[in-house]
């Protein structure tokens, strides 16, 4: 661990939050408008600072097996020629070709073209905490000769011929691509098949699919979750990085609007798609980050950001003596409710949930308050339940529709058990659509005001008011409850300033540094892929069920 | 609706009282489907290649239309019930792009 000095303070607090506000305005003028922001008119970003990689010693590698490892665990030992990326690779193949008939996590696997660049990254000199890597892509990402599909009908043959951008920058240090994964159809709910029968099993209940993974990046999750990769993309528009990896007591970050390029990424929502991490801990997630941040002369959204900061330096846990210390005196926003049992628990919250719950938000406030924040008691912006209500949520239709209309017109079954969000799509007016995309601009105000005046992060219960206005969120498993009858993850959902990337991950970086729940691993199935059928407990798991249109439509990202 | 001057001379930036919620809910069942139907068609879509009332099927046109009245029975009339000065929290173009093509570096922050 790093002993502090912090030097300089983080970006959230050395740019000007308005500049934010006016980016969001812009983006919400051209996605109403139609006007394009012209690639044209932009330039990289000043260079960023060479990231700070600390690696954890040999010695302090805590698991014993790789495929439990982080990956700053597994970089070490390839650094150290201790593993080669060969010998990782097929620890992974092997227990995708195992386990993955149960999970349903993958779409597509690449072996042999992971193969052969394993074995050229194994001869290569070491070139970064991504070198050899083999990680996991949310099968939205353009991958170049790959079939991409999104799991819909639309794209069930697409093969793109180039790479999105956010997994050039991952290939280009030195990361490996094992397979695409699992996703709602289009990013729309948890995983399933384009006509609605879940796929993707949650890794902490392989037997169950009752369970959700989360989504839409479910397959991402499990993937990671039960160790058949090392990290994983995911995008964001409406919870689908933070959902599944809270579900799976994973870290998952989801950064600022426009902070990593969205070009090769099948669009969902113009305005509100996020793409990033998810992964083991704090430390993991920003060596992703670090890789797929950046301008993008392909994606104006990128454009006018301040230079990527070092977020491999954010996330290395500090300490002042022997404690263990934020890296940033950091205020923490406490809203109101946030430790109360809710009278009515979300749907399909099973009963004890909501309890255990409350107790692990509030030990992990302790903990915080342990390493040094202060908490900060905060009312709810003005109008906050109207400016996160599920009918200004909803604006968001129009732009999940426009892409897509070529699609609806030659034929809507196309859409499979997704259609309905695309139908909402062509039935809100114009006026309404603007007024929405105002009461966007207001909530984000207020917001900034209300919220980040008094705060450097606020707890969050749900991602949806924070999506809808691009501001960053990570998550971090704090607990684990039983009230299905098996051990499942219980997470927190930080909200952050514009840029405040840095700031999440180390809050994040210092709890995981007093804590040890994101360290726990699921246990592998107990039947494999050879004894499915036989007298295991593949015979006796709940038949995953189909869901439909209306089910979709409660779940919609 | 109230005019311009008498919202932009009161105090803050969200009127949600003055508003009232109007929308559809005196429209009939049959009188939404006939304009989702209409609005549908008049940009080339076409809902009838779905089953008519297909409970095994995950998608059929009975159940795409009660989601489209639900969405217009509620969506519209809470939107349009916020109302915004129009002198605040408009949408404008990004300033960047401008300000990357005239200064020479680009750089932001």
């Amino acid at each position: 661990m790093a002993e502090v000095p912090r030097g300089l303070p983080p970006q959230d607090v050395r740019v000007d939050r308005r500049l934010f506000l006016e980016r969001v305005a812009a983006l919400a003028a051209a996605a109403a408008t139609g006007t394009a922001l012209s690639p044209g008119t932009l330039t990289a970003s000043a260079a960023p600072p060479a990231p700070t990689i600390r690696l954890p010693d040999p010695g302090a590698v805590q698991s014993t097996e790789p495929y439990h490892m982080s990956l700053a665990e597994l970089a070490t030992l390839i650094r150290e020629r201790s593993l080669s990326p060969s010998e990782l690779l097929e620890i992974y193949l092997g227990r995708i070709d195992a386990w993955d008939a149960t999970l349903m996590a993958f779409n597509t696997i690449v072996a042999e073209a992971a193969r052969r660049r394993a074995d050229a990254l194994g001869r290569s000199p070491w070139s970064g905490p991504l070198h050899g890597i083999p990680l996991a892509l949310k099968d939205n990402y353009y991958t170049a000769g790959v079939r991409t599909t999104a799991n819909s009908h639309i794209f069930v043959d697409f093969v793109p011929a180039f790479d999105a951008t956010a997994w050039t920058r991952l290939q280009d240090a030195g990361a490996i691509l094992i397979g695409k994964t699992q996703m709602g159809p289009l990013a729309t709910s948890r995983a399933t098949t384009p006509d609605g029968v879940h796929t993707t099993v949650n890794a902490w209940a392989p037997y169950d699919p009752r369970v959700s993974p989360g989504g839409s990046s479910s397959g991402s999750a499990t993937s990671v979750a039960l160790g058949l990769a090392t990290a994983s993309t995911g995008t964001q528009t409406g919870g689908s990085i933070t959902d599944p990896a809270g579900r799976q007591g994973l870290t998952g970050l989801k950064p600022t609007m426009g902070r990593v390029s969205l070009h090769g990424i099948i669009p969902l929502t113009y305005t509100r798609d996020h793409p990033g991490p998810l992964a083991r801990d704090a430390r993991d997630a920003a060596i992703m980050l670090q890789a797929m941040a950046g301008p993008d002369p392909a994606d104006p959204r990128t454009a006018g950001h301040p230079p990527v900061p070092d977020y491999l330096a954010a996330a290395e846990p500090a300490r002042r003596g022997d404690a263990v210390t934020l890296r940033w005196p950091t205020r923490v926003g406490v809203l109101p409710g946030y430790l109360d049992v809710p009278k009515e628990p979300a749907r399909g919250t099973l009963p004890g949930r909501a309890e255990a719950e409350a107790g692990a938000r509030r030990a992990m406030l302790g903990k915080l308050e342990e390493a040094g924040a202060t908490l900060v008691e905060l009312p709810f912006p003005e109008d906050w339940d109207v400016l996160t209500s599920r009918e200004f949520n909803d604006v968001r239709l129009p732009e999940r529709t426009e892409p897509f209309l070529r699609y609806l017109r030659d034929d809507v079954r196309l859409f499979g058990v997704s259609l309905s969000p695309w139908i909402h799509g062509l039935l809100l007016s114009g006026p309404e659509y603007l007024r929405g995309q105002r009461a966007r601009l207001l909530l984000l105000r207020r917001v900034l005001d209300a919220i980040f005046t008094r705060c450097d992060v606020v707890v969050q219960t749900a991602p949806i008011p924070f999506d809808m206005i691009g501001l960053p969120l990570i998550t971090f498993p704090i607990g684990f409850e039983r009230s299905s009858g098996t051990d499942l993850p219980m997470p927190a959902l930080l909200g952050g300033p514009p840029w405040g990337e840095e700031r999440l991950l180390s809050v994040a970086a210092a709890y995981q540094a007093l804590t040890d729940w994101h360290r726990r691993r699921p246990p592998d199935p107990k039947t494999s892929r050879g004894d499915a059928g036989e007298d295991g407990e593949l015979s006796k798991a709940t038949p995953r069920r189909r869901m439909d249109v209306l089910d979709v439509l409660e779940e919609a990202q | 609706m109230p005019p311009i001057r008498h919202l932009a001379a009161a105090a803050g930036l969200a009127y949600l009282g003055p508003m009232a919620r109007t929308g559809p809910q005196g429209l009939s069942n049959e009188e939404l489907d006939a304009y989702v139907l209409a609005r549908l068609k008049a940009v080339g879509v076409d809902l009838s290649v779905l089953p008519e009332d297909d409970p095994e099927a995950p998608v059929d046109r009975r159940r795409v239309l009660a989601g489209a009245r639900r969405f217009l029975r509620t969506t519209p009339s809470v939107i349009l019930a916020l109302e915004l000065d129009p002198q605040e929290v408009t949408p404008s173009l990004y300033p960047a792009g401008l300000r990357a093509s005239t200064s020479g570096d680009g750089a932001d922050g």
